[in-house]
């Protein structure tokens, strides 16, 4: 037990801590040139940025942006896991998996999908608008249009942990309060939505601390208008020569203090109150039935999933098709042209082995760290969740500099190796697991696990028969989550990679780079089929934990 | 018969490597014992900083140098600078031939990190190929033009010249993309460019009128030309004549306007590095680069520099091409004064 913690801390201090630290500490520390570099306190950089209107209008972009898609992404998130999950809507299977889909896009290629939807003079939304003799008035390269699109990308993430909630909560409460007169959607705003209140709240934090930390998807549709986040801050700093590490550490640093604030916040509206549904009571779980509702929640899924979904998916298929956006010629011989390549392939291999490692690897150290923090009493606990947490509100530019200036001066064959990419996705992205996991394993109510330990089983064999079952559609969410975040993740592996480690969104950002977005959208169409099939794949094994028999049998049809 | 024998004896001994001496493409054989050294040295590490191409290059070399395993950076050109210098200080230089723009090479000679190697295949390259005083070789260039995409014009007309955005016509109102010199190579380029030929006022003149035609910044210049292919917005402040002829290829409607008083040429140069890891493998790539390559660079429709290359087609031979000169080192002393008149007339920050 000791030795796993001390390797748990070690590991934590190599991972996190000391790449926090090395770009940190250059908001107060100005380190001369060369190797025998000085080192001096300074306030300039901490001056500069409260000073200058530039970073304080990054600020309020940033703030008004990502608190803008946290809540489009919530709303969303929330409304359609329930509809998905707890339903009897129709195709509501489909409409699941097909929601989840963008995640596994990257999301600077989602927001150039975008631009081609919805710009103002060419969008294809307005031209079709036009063309029914209503002016085009969708305007992506605008505040409100930046928070959609990222509102838009984000919702999947809110919808998986809502989703994996639900179905792991017991539904005899709002049985109850339906034998007590209240309505279907009386007790699904009264009785569980707050049940969910964890989940909800961890999602749209989550979203949140994704949205500030977001880098492509603002450059690319706010940089026109200058229309600039924190990221895009911190982006023109890393390209000074020499690079700007100071403001870049004093503009990460208020993206730390804009994820703990959320945080929080989420602890503050929670205290005091208890989330447990899943007890050792047995329980019967129902879907609710909507009548009649069920083809309205239908068609309201389809509306959503073809305005939102397909709509940017089928604008990267034609684009795939076309030799140039837009050609007006359209050939799958062009998108078969572009993924022929040995290098396409040898990439996309070198990709699914960096996400599968790093994702199996940051999955297990978050079973590791919630039940830690959510079941043990070991002193520092709290702490361990703080570090833990506190890499995700770091841009991921900055997390990579700050890798790459701790391994330089390791003396271990680690940088530039995939090793330091992994290092890199383990720590900067178990954050999301514990929070997945955690948000689950506290609706598990520990006297099931005290019964175990009754009957004679010991730690192991109680989580292992026990605890993990319980949990275990929030590990397969967080896997697949961490797994869509590793196959598209590109301000990192930018910073890190060599053409032996290179991953797919790096050969996707070179076509992006060369203004070649019919490649760039034929390597994101692989990059989403892979990222279904390993749903696919999940899904299958995965199928009879998620979906218990009575909640088949009571399915109307 | 004895006459056709002593004819192809007499080709192949006066006018086989006449032909082959003339060819742009010919790529001689590398010196034995440098291949061998290569060949012993088994790796090599190349920076560079031309996406589209750059993979090709190496492609090319790993096929016919199986041995020597490549590995590759690709980036910005200053985010390689920065990269490098990183890893140097930290006793962890990983390059050995930068491939890059020369705002980047100019820095690095003025810094002592380039190795003063240069390839025997300069004998078949102009004299400005091996710039007086530098480390570095050229080996092919780019060209800046007014871009517009005729699909879209409409009728109207695209500027003919720099200076005509410092006056713009209402009709470019808010069809116009141009770049940030902060984050571009290129644009910096431009900028310095105008700057040193034109003076302040007239270099003030042609972005203030930029601002005034509405025109939009892009971050990178391909994100420009992806708005000009779409349409969004049909003319671009200029560019790259390599992003030009790939879209051209494709069938893209565009035009290169090669603006009245001159544009300016970015050439691609290539370096050994300063105690690079794999020195014998580099300068071998070097060699490459400036020998087979340059077929390669042809076929691509880019401006390959080897003595008779041809030029891309559809574009202008080079030596026709007004080309405004430039004093890199200069105003690499000036970037901070130059950044600040873009801004000041541009307005942003």
């Amino acid at each position: 037990m000791t030795v796993g913690l001390a390797g748990l801390s070690l590991s934590i201090i190599a991972l996190v801590i000391a790449p926090l630290v090395a770009i940190l500490y250059r908001a107060v520390i100005d380190v001369g040139q060369g190797s025998q570099g000085s080192l001096r306190f300074t306030g300039r950089y901490i001056s500069e940025v409260l000073t200058k209107n530039i970073y304080w209008g990054a600020l309020l972009n940033t703030i008004l942006v990502a608190g803008g898609a946290a809540v489009v992404a919530s709303i969303l998130g929330v409304v359609f896991a329930w509809i998905f999950v707890r339903t009897n809507t129709i195709g509501r299977e489909v409409f699941e998996w097909i929601s989840q889909l963008p995640i596994f896009i990257p999301p600077f290629v989602g927001a150039v999908a975008w631009a081609l939807l919805a710009a103002p003079r060419s969008g294809i939304m307005n031209r079709m608008l036009e063309g029914v003799g209503i002016p085009g008035i969708l305007d992506v390269y605008s505040r409100v249009g930046m928070l959609f699109v990222i509102g838009v990308y984000l919702a999947p993430y809110v919808m998986m942990i809502v989703a994996a909630a639900l179905r792991s909560m017991d539904p005899s409460l709002e049985e109850a309060a339906q034998i007590s007169g209240l309505t279907k959607f009386q007790t699904a705003r009264r009785i569980t939505a707050p049940l969910l209140a964890p989940a909800i709240l961890s999602g749209a934090a989550l979203s949140f601390t994704i949205a500030i930390g977001l880098f492509g998807t603002p450059v690319v549709l706010g940089w026109s208008r200058q229309i600039l986040m924190l990221t895009s801050r911190i982006w023109i700093s890393s390209q000074e020569v020499p690079p700007g590490y100071g403001v870049m550490a004093v503009l990460a640093t208020y993206l730390l203090l804009l994820s703990s604030l959320s945080t929080w916040l989420q602890r503050v509206i929670l205290r005091g109150r208890s989330y447990t549904t899943v007890s050792g009571k047995g329980y019967r779980p129902r879907l609710v039935e909507l009548g009649v509702w069920r083809w309205m929640t239908g068609v309201l899924a389809v509306l959503y999933i073809v305005s939102t979904i397909l709509a940017p998916i089928c604008v990267l298929v034609a684009a795939a098709m076309s030799k140039y956006t837009w050609s007006g010629q359209y050939s799958f011989e062009n998108a078969r042209n572009y993924l022929s390549s040995d290098d396409v392939w040898i990439t996309l291999q070198n990709s699914v082995f960096i996400s599968v490692v790093s994702t199996t690897v940051a999955t297990i150290a978050g079973i590791l760290i919630s039940w830690i923090v959510v079941r043990t009493q070991i002193r520092g606990r709290g702490t361990l969740e703080y570090l833990i947490l506190l890499p995700i509100s770091v841009p991921g530019i900055a997390f990579g500099v700050g890798l790459m200036l701790v391994w330089l001066n390791v003396p271990l064959p680690v940088y530039g190796t995939t090793l330091i990419i992994i290092f890199a996705f383990v720590g900067r992205f178990t954050a999301y697991a514990v929070r997945s996991i955690s948000a689950s394993l506290v609706q598990v109510h520990p006297e099931l696990e005290e019964s175990a330990r009754i009957c004679g089983y010991g730690a192991i064999r109680t989580f292992s028969r026990i605890t993990f079952p319980l949990i275990l559609p929030s590990i397969v969410a967080a896997w697949l989550l961490l797994f869509s975040f590793f196959m598209t993740e590109l301000s990192m592996v930018v910073i890190l990679y060599t053409a032996e480690n290179r991953t797919f969104s790096v050969l996707a950002f070179e076509a992006w780079n060369v203004g070649d977005f019919s490649r760039l959208a034929s390597f994101s169409l692989l990059q989403m089929a892979v990222g279904v099939a390993f749903m696919a794949v999940l899904k299958i094994i995965f199928w009879k934990k998620f979906t218990p028999k009575s909640l088949k049998s009571v399915a109307p049809n | 018969m004895l006459w056709l024998l002593l004819r192809a004896f007499l080709r192949a001994i006066f006018i086989v490597p006449i032909l082959v001496a003339l060819s742009p493409t010919s790529a001689v054989a590398a010196d034995p014992a440098l291949i061998a050294a290569a060949k012993k040295e088994g790796s090599l590490v190349v920076y560079g900083c031309d996406p589209p191409q750059t993979p090709i290059y190496l492609d090319a070399f790993k096929k016919l140098y199986p041995e020597i395993k490549i590995s590759s950076y690709i980036a910005g050109c200053w985010q390689l600078y920065n990269r490098h210098v990183t890893e140097r200080t930290s006793n962890k230089q990983a390059a050995d031939v930068f491939f890059s723009l020369e705002d980047v090479l100019t820095k690095m000679q003025d810094e002592g990190l380039l190795d003063p190697y240069h390839s025997p295949e300069l004998k078949n390259f102009p004299a400005d190929a091996a710039p007086a005083g530098k480390n570095y070789q050229r080996v092919k260039t780019l060209i800046l033009g007014i871009g517009a995409n005729k699909e879209y014009l409409k009728g109207m007309q695209p500027p003919q010249d720099w200076f005509d955005f410092a006056n713009p016509k209402n009709e470019w109102r808010g069809q116009i993309t141009f770049f940030d010199p902060r984050l571009s190579s290129a644009a910096f380029s431009l900028l310095a460019a105008l700057y040193q030929n034109f003076g302040e006022q007239k270099t003030m003149a042609i972005y203030q009128g930029l601002v005034k035609s509405n025109a939009e910044l892009t971050p990178t210049t391909p994100a420009g030309l992806s708005k000009m292919l779409s349409g969004e917005k049909p003319l671009m402040f200029y560019v790259v004549n390599n992003h030009y002829s790939g879209a051209v290829a494709k069938g893209a409607p565009l035009q290169f306007v090669v603006p009245k008083s001159g544009t300016i040429a970015t050439p691609f140069s290539i370096s050994v590095t300063k105690d690079a890891p794999h020195s014998a493998a580099a300068r071998l790539f070097v060699d490459f680069m400036m020998s087979d390559v340059q077929e390669i660079i042809t076929k691509a429709n880019e401006y390959a520099l080897r003595n008779g290359s041809a030029p891309p087609e559809g574009m202008p031979n080079l030596s026709t091409v007004k080309i405004l000169p430039i004093d890199l080192a200069a105003a690499l002393k000036q970037q901070t004064k130059l950044i600040e008149i873009w801004q000041q007339a541009t307005g942003i920050r």
